[in-house]
């Protein structure tokens, strides 16, 4: 469970089934028994575009971005859900279509000025580098104000320095009040981000507790390390 | 002072662009004698279609291979009823528009469920299905011998009676429908219908009801086709099923692929180049064809991107096999920057053709 | 009783046609992940040729049937090599485009060497059949589906037995991991695409045979019933593919006795959106998971 605010971090060994679980939550897989909750409402068995209206927002391991689009219209189309201008009125840029259009841009603006993406706007996502390009799929993400913010394994495939930008940003947005659930195999940024930690092995929660409390924790570490022989 | 018009121009680019353009259309009629006019009316339908054909494939990346069955149902659903009963044109043309967007909507919601190349698949099949029904339905639709006497369009006591002043009302519904459509590309629903094409599962986990968009711009890329199909018929005064049949399907779809995917302006300069260059090679004869096919190859390999496509961050191996490999190997999210996949490409998800999507 | 094993045989017959033409799609498909549109018109490649090869020339029959397909595979490595390598992990519009160009200009060259006209073509067990018990059976339609078994066996030998042909499967099912293992891709696509060309050329010989005519637009339709057969068959699968073929022409076969034949062929499409919609995987498919 997470709780509201907070930053939770769920690690595990591979194959634990830490991508699973978050599929299962964001609607993708079905689930054959138990159930998920956000705020007090079902949300199982509801399909993926109805959790992301519920205010479930995510991140995906492998980056998917509109790579046909700049980096301002990824973060555009995050704000589709909270915007409701249908095709009629988008065709004869009808008045209340114009308002939308201008209040989304400039909110889309304002988030780039946060996550520093605000001087490529205009350049196609597929330019920039791997490290920013993830930060236009979290601002992208953010673009939902969510409730629940999903980040799988945001830090694949970065340097030291750019795993220290996302630790910062991740802290950034524990201080206003995100609510985040961090998938991650970089232990070292779970322990430094997250409020609490809950580990996954083979499918299964084995550990629930404070950062202190997982490191030092027995079937932790047998389960990272592998039982004895 | 020179640095400053420059950048005056460069800014205005698109506008000159596109007054330049416009001019052309208005005063291409005076440029050549009667067989001209002719062409210009053909261009002009051919846009029309294309433009709705843009919206389905270029913007949201469902490749159709079986449009003309839409023309066709909109020219004969608006053809019967202004031959057998006396009303107005333009309650016939509704009825074109309204005949191809049912049938948009009742294949709609099953096809835009496949994935990829099934969904190609199954518009061929549509498209043929739809001409077997017309070439057989003898009482109806009068069958090979097609429908005659459709009239010409008219606004109360104008009508249409000339090559050219066809041209000129069909430019300016052509006019409005590139209007209608470049304000939709550039809107929310533009961008979800963008990012539904790039990255249908990405788009629905940001509230993107895809199947819906999916089916909505079916149905007006169908509504456009059915008007131009009648329009067509009443230039005509006459149409019969082979006028929509799978060869002007492939041909509407090679206009949007030449032209280039995602680019408006591409559609309407593939339609152009589609439906003159046959007359412009007419002295080759029967030679016109192999080349026209040999061209077809050739400009796929060469420009992918199709004329106004985007251009692709690429260096092209010699054997393309290895771009493959690399990209097989390491997958959709690249680790050096512009990925070949930056191209246009509706049917990417398709690559492994996952079965029929029934997320 | 004898109406029928008409229908059988015809349907049979027919259903061989489209499951030579399907198999050899298939195969191509299957290693390549391409959708050879222009793969009819290598069928009609090989009913001209030998059409051409009958008509007055003394070039034996069974040799006829040696060489043109090894004709109708030449053109197949051809575009192979010329249309297909250069496009090959181009985006997917791009193969059908140029299949398509490929498919417009072997189409039109035909036209140019033998005219547009369709041309009848000289039977060569008219009117024979067999009786086998009380009933009667053409041998012609007994040599196509004979034909087809012949042929199907040998692709299973192929395919299962030698190196080449497990190397294919290989292919088909993991492309990345076979190429590590060190198969060598590109030559296989071009095997497919031989095997693809004789198997389209003989059944672009049996339609002629069957149909009694040849033309050089011929290719059309039979392609499209291919991807019915494909489809129905299981995108995927070689057995499939015949078995899709076959189950098609019993399907007309049938469909032509009790419906007026205007319809027959858009049964045939008919059928095909009707199992894109309801079995998207066929008979024999398999459904694959895209990863997230």
């Amino acid at each position: 469970m997470v709780r509201r605010h907070e930053v939770l971090g769920l690690i595990g060994p591979n194959g634990a089934g830490k991508s699973t679980f978050i599929n299962a939550v964001t609607g993708l897989y079905r689930i054959t028994s138990g159930e998920v909750r956000l705020e007090d409402r079902r949300i199982d068995g509801l399909d993926s575009r109805a959790i992301a209206v519920a205010g479930v927002s995510r991140t995906f391991q492998n980056l998917r971005l509109f790579r046909s689009m700049t980096v301002l219209d990824n973060v555009l189309t995050g704000f589709h859900a909270g915007t409701r201008s249908g095709f009629i009125r988008c065709m004869l840029g009808a008045p209340r279509q114009r308002r939308e259009e201008a209040f989304t841009r400039a909110a889309a603006l304002e988030l780039l000025e946060k996550l520093d993406l605000a001087e490529h706007k205009d350049h196609l996502v597929g330019s920039l580098p791997y490290a920013q390009q993830k930060a236009v799929e979290l601002c992208r993400a953010l673009a939902l104000t969510p409730k629940l913010l999903l980040l799988d394994e945001p830090s694949g495939g970065m340097s030291l320095a750019e795993r220290k930008h996302l630790r910062n940003t991740i802290q950034a947005l524990a201080k206003e009040g995100m609510t985040v659930l961090l998938i991650e195999h970089d232990v070292q940024l779970v322990m430094d981000t997250c409020h609490r930690i809950a580990v996954m092995d083979q499918g299964r929660k084995i550990a629930d507790g404070s950062p202190e409390a997982i490191r030092n924790d027995e079937k932790v570490i047998a389960a990272y390390l592998g039982q004895e022989d | 002072m020179l640095r400053k018009f420059d950048a005056g121009l460069r800014r205005h680019r698109r506008r000159v662009a596109l007054g330049l353009a416009a001019c052309a259309f208005l005063i291409a009629p005076f440029l050549g004698s009667e067989y001209w006019q002719h062409l210009l009316v053909l261009v002009a339908i051919n846009i029309l279609v294309v433009v709705g054909l843009h919206l389905l494939t270029g913007l949201t990346g469902q490749l159709s291979f079986g449009h003309a069955a839409f023309m066709g149902t909109g020219a004969y659903a608006g053809a019967l009823l202004l031959t057998k009963t006396q009303v107005p044109y333009v309650v016939g043309g509704i009825a074109a528009v309204g005949g191809a967007t049912v049938l948009a909507l009742m294949v709609g919601p099953a096809i835009v469920r496949l994935v990829g190349d099934y969904f190609v698949i199954a518009t061929i099949g549509i498209g043929e299905v739809i001409y077997l029904v017309l070439l057989n339905s003898l009482q109806l639709t009068g069958g090979p011998l097609g429908l005659s006497g459709v009239p010409a369009p008219a606004l109360g006591p104008l009508t249409v009676q000339s090559d050219t002043q066809f041209y000129y009302v069909i430019l300016a519904i052509d006019a409005a429908a590139c209007i209608l459509i470049w304000r939709l590309s550039g809107s929310r629903v533009g961008r979800a219908l963008i990012a539904v094409r790039d990255d249908e599962l990405a788009a629905r986990f940001l509230g993107v009801r895809a199947r819906y968009y999916k089916v909505v711009a079916l149905a007006i890329s169908a509504g456009f086709a059915g008007l131009a199909g009648l329009l067509f018929g009443s230039y005509a005064s006459y149409i019969s099923p082979d006028s929509f049949g799978y060869t002007q399907s492939i041909g509407f779809a090679i206009m949007v692929i030449l032209g280039g995917l995602g680019s408006m302006a591409g559609a309407v300069v593939g339609a152009i180049l589609v439906t003159l260059a046959p007359e412009a090679l007419r002295t080759l004869s029967e030679w016109r064809l192999p080349l026209y096919g040999a061209v077809l190859v050739f400009v796929m390999i060469v420009r992918p991107q199709g004329l106004f496509g985007r251009s692709v961050v690429t260096g092209r191996p010699p054997l393309a096999v290895f771009r493959h490999i690399r990209r097989r190997l390491f997958g959709e999210s690249p680790i050096t920057g512009a990925s070949p996949a930056a191209a246009v490409d509706p049917l990417a998800a398709a690559a492994e053709v996952p079965p029929p999507n029934r997320g | 009783m004898q109406a029928g094993i008409d229908i059988v045989t015809q349907g049979l017959a027919v259903g061989s046609i489209y499951a030579l033409l399907a198999l050899g799609f298939a195969m191509v498909y299957g290693v390549s992940r391409m959708s050879n549109f222009a793969h009819g018109d290598f069928a009609m490649i090989g009913a001209m040729f030998f059409g051409t090869s009958l008509v007055g020339r003394s070039i034996p029959v069974p040799l006829a049937f040696i060489i043109v397909p090894l004709i109708a595979a030449g053109v197949a490595v051809t575009v192979a090599w010329a249309v297909y390598r250069p496009v090959f992990s181009a985006p997917r519009v791009n193969l059908f485009i140029v299949g398509i160009g490929t498919s417009i200009f072997l189409e039109n060259i035909a036209i140019v060497i033998w005219g547009p006209a369709t041309k009848p073509f000289p039977s060569l067990w008219a009117g024979q059949s067999i009786h086998i018990a009380d009933t009667v059976v053409p041998v012609l339609n007994v040599f196509i589906i004979g034909l087809l078994v012949l042929l199907t066996i040998a692709v299973s030998i192929f395919v299962m037995k030698t190196k080449a042909g497990i190397a294919s499967r290989a292919v088909a099912q993991d492309m990345r991991t076979a190429m590590l293992m060190g198969v060598g891709v590109n030559r296989l696509i071009y095997l497919t695409f031989v095997i693809g060309g004789i198997l389209s050329g003989l059944s672009g010989v049996a339609y002629s045979m069957y149909f009694g005519i040849t033309d050089p637009l011929m290719g059309f339709t039979p392609i499209l019933k291919a991807f019915v057969a494909v489809v129905a068959g299981g995108i995927g699968s070689l057995p499939g593919a015949v078995l899709g073929g076959l189950a098609l022409g019993l399907a007309e076969s049938v469909g032509a006795r009790y419906i007026s034949t205007g319809y027959e062929d858009a049964i045939s499409f008919g059928l095909l959106v009707a199992i894109l919609l309801i079995r998207p995987q066929g008979m024999l498919g398999k459904r694959r998971v895209e990863k997230v």
